[in-house]
């Protein structure tokens, strides 16, 4: 899976999970201030990118990302160190 | 104390979404039973219901609030949601006096049955945060409390087939002693799932009138064999009547009194001494006569138990005048929505006093001599209707009976 697939997927994930228009998730969209995304929100989008990439991630992994450019970059770190190729 | 009236109403129901579809189609005697299409039923003892149809829930709500609430907390929003533009209450001016009351029976079963599949299919790590605050009871209220702003008193009966009357009577208190001086209040139920149709199965409550599931609910009839489960919600704006005349609201009816019988007698089967006792009670409430009321919204399940021994309690309560008025079961077109029902049924007696026309009891064919009242049979009937009735009655003994007076007296 490429960056850009990558991207597009979190980024539909997101659209899905908070209802909101595909135009608001942009990479720098910040996910507390821009996506009113809180700690439940969180658990449920870790939850659905364990299922959807194949990996796991800690519980505490999402605390430091701010905005969705770096929840890609995550996921793509993770599944680097996990191993996962698909 | 204050009075009360009631100035918005809001309906998600098997024979319509809206208040005005839902009237129209009480109005026409229109049946809201068919086969169930929300899940293969083939293997149940009764396999028909009273669905809500054609409810996609993003076409009401905003879809962040639909992936996180179960399909009760869904209808009681959209109900509540149509009660409030209603009303064109602006609840923004004081929130801290302004209640929601939404009662259900059962609360989200269908997301409880789906967790528990996820859970056991997938493990604990796959479960989702909202999966439980999804299901609880109180989050119909819950909801409508953090999508309206209404930040006074907040309450969640949950007494079964009687938990939208008593949300409403107990609204009607609040605002008659001061507490708040505007209720949202109402019920909800959505359990349409295999497990709940056996458990009513088991407990022969359904009607097994597969092949026909346009006259299965016959409330009154010789020949009822049950109740048709249903879903969906009801929701009204109970105000001040003073406040609400101030500020030139439409207010459909008044709500005049209320009360709540136990019967401590039996599980299922209500007791003709409680359900009159409760009648009673909520005239004196009302300060009305028994010869004041013109109709009554029966209960009416259309089971072989409820609705003769709500004929026995209403002749108990009303003496010679019981063969004088009107009594129907709407449920014999909406089927029985449970923890709504007593929400939607009093949303159709205040209709039926605004608009002078009594809803019908359809599918009534054969008289049965232990419900020898006027059930208004087959079509609606233009009534002039002063004072009325809802009654709800619920498994484990509770009672509850409201009193509707004409708005203009």
């Amino acid at each position: 899976m490429t960056t850009m697939e990558l991207d597009t997927q979190v980024k539909s994930i997101l659209t899905e999970r908070l209802g909101l228009p595909a135009e608001a998730i942009t990479s720098d969209a910040r996910l507390v201030e821009d996506l009113e995304m809180d700690s439940l929100d969180a658990v449920e989008l870790a939850i659905q990118m364990e299922r959807e990439f194949g990996i796991s991630i800690e519980e505490d992994a999402l605390r430091d990302v701010g905005t969705v450019a770096e929840v890609v970059a995550l996921l793509e770190r993770l599944r680097s160190e996990q191993g996962v190729t698909v | 104390m204050r009075r009360v009236g009631i100035t918005g109403l809001g309906a998600v129901t098997p024979i319509g979404i809206g208040t005005e579809t839902f009237w129209a189609a009480l109005a026409a005697g229109t049946n809201g039973v068919g086969p169930i299409t929300r899940f293969d039923a083939s293997g149940l003892p009764t396999r028909i219901a009273a669905e809500v149809k054609g409810f996609t829930p993003t076409d009401h709500l905003p879809r962040r609030d639909v992936v996180r609430t179960d399909t009760f907390i869904q209808y009681a929003l959209v109900a509540a949601q149509e009660a409030l533009g209603d009303s064109k209450l602006d609840i923004e001016r004081q929130p801290e006096r302004v209640g929601v009351s939404v009662g259900t029976g059962f609360g989200g079963i269908p997301l409880i049955l789906a967790t528990d599949g996820t859970l056991r299919a997938e493990g604990p790590a796959a479960l989702s945060p909202y999966a439980l605050p999804g299901c609880l009871p109180n989050m119909a209220a819950g909801w409508v409390s953090m999508r309206t702003g209404a930040r006074g008193p907040i309450a969640a009966p949950t007494t079964a087939c009687a938990a939208g009357t008593q949300a409403i009577g107990d609204a009607f208190r609040l605002v008659q002693r001061g507490d708040a001086d505007a209720m949202l209040a109402g019920g909800a139920d959505a359990l349409l799932t295999p497990l709940v149709i056996a458990c009513f199965g088991a407990l022969r409550a359904l009607s097994t009138r597969n092949d026909d599931p346009a006259t299965a609910s016959r409330p009154f009839d010789r020949d009822r064999d049950g109740f048709v489960l249903a879903e969906g919600a009801g929701m009204v704006v109970l105000e001040d009547l003073e406040a609400a005349r101030a500020r030139g609201a439409h207010v459909y009816a008044e709500v005049v009194g209320y009360a709540m019988t136990a019967d401590a007698h039996h599980l299922t089967a209500s007791s003709t001494e409680g359900a009159a006792r409760g009648m009673r009670l909520a005239l004196a409430d009302a300060g009305v006569r028994p010869e004041d009321v013109d109709y009554i919204n029966a209960h009416g399940t259309s089971t072989p138990h409820n609705d003769a021994n709500e004929t026995a309690a209403i002749k108990a309560a009303f003496g010679p005048h019981a063969r004088r008025l009107a009594v129907s079961s709407t449920k014999s077109m909406t089927g029985h929505l449970i923890g709504a029902a007593g929400a939607v049924e009093a949303i159709a007696t205040a209709l039926a006093i605004e608009r002078g026309l009594l809803p019908p009891t359809i599918n009534y064919r054969t008289p049965d001599p232990a419900c020898d009242l006027d059930v208004v049979p087959g079509h609606a009937r233009p009534a002039a209707v002063r004072v009325a009735l809802s009654n709800s009655f619920a498994f484990g003994g509770m009672n509850a009976t409201l009193v509707l007076r004409r708005a203009s007296e």
